[in-house]
């Protein structure tokens, strides 16, 4: 359930492969910056819905 | 030359794909079968959004943009980012050119992060699936998790970016 969870919000939030139209619009910077911090959070996601819905 | 470094992710890929085939044939065919879904979906999404956006640009004056969205919409703002986001269909990358006509518009930046964080994550087709799939729990708690996490990504970006590249980005947007 976690490993769902992080795939998910990983492949809805974090773009690979679409980067560099992301570049194009937002600058090298942005792009990284907002795909890492996305990154984490997609485990801090994945994390709490394993709590939630696994239990502790 | 020039037009196979301009494809050269394009070409890498290939080559990864007809190596996979040798290797595993199954594995081989579900790539190719995910391929195409993806270019079926890009062809039948794109020009949609495009038209949107053509009539979004036309219809809609900046002045009012700015005053739903701008830099003093405050929390009005932030709702209507939101809305905007998950009432869209299609995948991430059909989400930046909405975002450059918004920015066009006069949209406050934090609003344009939050429209591209929701458009990634709160989409309604995709949260009513999540509800019948993954249970009420699951698509709750990812809910719940992901509306202030959106939102302090916004503003740590809108926080990190300097106005020099916030500048250059609405520029790079007008010019577009």
């Amino acid at each position: 359930m976690q490993i769902a969870a992080f795939i998910s919000s990983l492949m809805m939030m974090v773009g690979v492969v679409t980067a560099p139209v992301e570049i194009k619009y937002f600058g090298k910077r942005l792009t990284i910056i907002r795909n890492f911090m996305a990154f984490i959070f997609s485990l801090i996601v994945a994390l709490i819905i394993g709590k939630v819905v696994v239990g502790l | 030359m020039k037009l196979m470094k301009r494809y050269k992710f394009f070409l890498v890929t290939v080559m990864l794909m007809a190596i996979m085939y040798l290797i595993n044939l199954d594995l081989g065919r579900k790539a190719v079968g995910v391929s195409f879904y993806s270019i079926k979906e890009m062809a039948l999404i794109i020009p949609p959004v495009f038209i949107l956006l053509g009539l979004l640009d036309i219809w809609v004056p900046r002045e009012t943009m700015i005053k739903y969205m701008g830099e003093e919409s405050g929390l009005k703002g932030i709702l209507l980012a939101f809305f905007l986001g998950s009432a869209a269909a299609g995948p991430l990358y059909a989400a930046f050119p909405v975002a450059a006509v918004l920015m066009k518009k006069g949209v406050r930046f934090c609003n344009i992060m939050i429209f591209i964080g929701a458009w990634s994550t709160t989409k309604i087709p995709m949260l009513l699936f999540e509800f019948s799939a993954l249970g009420v729990k699951f698509a709750l708690t990812r809910l719940l998790v992901n509306i202030p996490g959106i939102v302090l990504i916004a503003y740590i970006l809108t926080f990190i970016i300097n106005e020099e590249d916030k500048v250059e980005i609405y520029s790079k947007a007008e010019s577009l």
